[in-house]
């Protein structure tokens, strides 16, 4: 018996001593992707002083950046929307547990179906369709952009008014 | 018997991917692009080898009612520190391979050799047969990936800065709005190439003679 608790704290010890040498490695990693992959989808980097407010970032220019989230195939699907006059200007997928390989797709805003988005002013007037093989996912993104955009009308940013 | 047998023997005779046929579903479902297959061969050999040098350091220590759960707990922590150094240092390709790289904890490519090979043998040769069989699966993934690659997109190498920085210039392509064919991509058209490197390599072993790899000759000492 000993023995193994013996090997359960060597394992506990490598796994804590990995993590302490990582994890302010990995907290920088993941902001500056957020950084990145907002500045480009509203094509500037946000004003300084704006923030995430209530789930929408508004960049006081006619620029918004809502979040949404609908329950996927494998877990949550969060995206990112940015609305530009009522428009959308473009989607990110920041997380999900899709199935890789089938869901690929999510990590391609540029291209593919995810770029059917752009332009539009409603999801509901969309005539893509959803994707075979992926239909629970897709719908997903769908519902979830919808939740997004709704969240970009109702919340109005006080400070962009003064 | 050269001290390199066990290298050679786990990488090709008994390929892992191709020999044996284990560790299928990562490698069809990551093996998209060549860097894809490189970040998921490389953490898979971290896993393999720390994992088969520590069980051997330490198989006479292991009770034996609780071999299996012990082997378990080394591979796991073997693939979260994985997890975490790929989120330190490629957190891009991690994010695109993730699922992958977590369930390395249950390729039974790593738990076979640790039980058949490691827990039995000196550390010596137990890291060479995990170096053996990572470069052997190492090696059937990048196949997979530069084929699927080349045919699916039309390039070689995209984006192995995310792996390797400054390697941006690797990037080869076919030309310059070079398309693919994108069943290539497509989870069928991994089996289909998987099936093709197959039957092309086991022509090839048999014609060079070793044709051992219908049995799989396991434990040689």
């Amino acid at each position: 018996m000993l023995r193994l608790v013996l090997i359960a704290a060597a394992c506990a010890t490598l796994l804590a001593f990995t993590d302490a040498c990582t994890a302010d490695r990995i907290t920088g990693n993941a902001r500056a992707y957020e950084h990145r992959q907002i500045t480009d989808l509203a094509g500037a980097a946000p004003p300084p002083g704006t923030m995430w407010t209530d789930d929408v970032w508004d960049f006081c220019n006619g620029t918004q950046l809502a979040r949404g989230w609908a329950a996927g195939y494998g877990g949550p699907i969060r995206l990112v929307v940015g609305v530009s006059a009522g428009r959308i200007l473009g989607i990110r997928v920041t997380d999900h547990q899709e199935t890789p390989g089938l869901a690929d797709f999510l990590r391609q805003p540029e291209r593919g179906w995810l770029a059917g988005f752009s332009g539009r002013a409603r999801p509901e007037a969309m005539a893509v369709d959803a994707l075979a093989g992926a239909t629970i996912t897709s719908e997903a993104v769908i519902q979830a952009v919808r939740r997004a955009m709704a969240r970009a009308d109702e919340v109005t940013i006080d400070r962009c008014r003064a | 018997m050269s001290a390199s047998t066990p290298f050679r023997t786990a990488a090709i005779a008994r390929n892992p991917a191709w020999a044996q046929l284990l560790g299928l579903c990562p490698l069809l479902a990551v093996s998209t692009s060549v860097v894809n297959a490189a970040a998921l061969g490389l953490a898979s050999a971290f896993v393999l080898m720390g994992s088969n040098i520590t069980i051997a350091v330490i198989r006479r220590g292991i009770p034996d009612f609780a071999r299996l759960p012990s082997f378990v707990l080394v591979i796991a922590t073997f693939t979260t520190c994985a997890m975490l150094l790929m989120q330190a240092f490629a957190f891009e390709l991690y994010l695109r391979i993730a699922l992958f790289v977590q369930i390395i904890v249950t390729n039974c490519m790593i738990l076979g050799r640790v039980e058949a090979f490691a827990s039995r043998q000196p550390v010596g040769r137990a890291f060479l047969d995990a170096a053996g069989t990572a470069c052997g699966f190492a090696l059937a993934l990048l196949v997979l990936g530069a084929a699927r690659e080349l045919i699916g997109q039309g390039t070689l190498m995209a984006g192995m800065e995310q792996l390797i920085p400054g390697a941006q210039s690797w990037r080869l392509s076919l030309s310059e709005d070079a398309g693919g064919l994108l069943l290539a991509s497509l989870p069928p058209g991994a089996f289909i190439i998987a099936g093709l490197v197959l039957g092309a390599g086991n022509a090839v072993l048999r014609r060079s003679g070793s044709a051992a790899t219908g049995s799989p000759g396991e434990n040689s000492a």
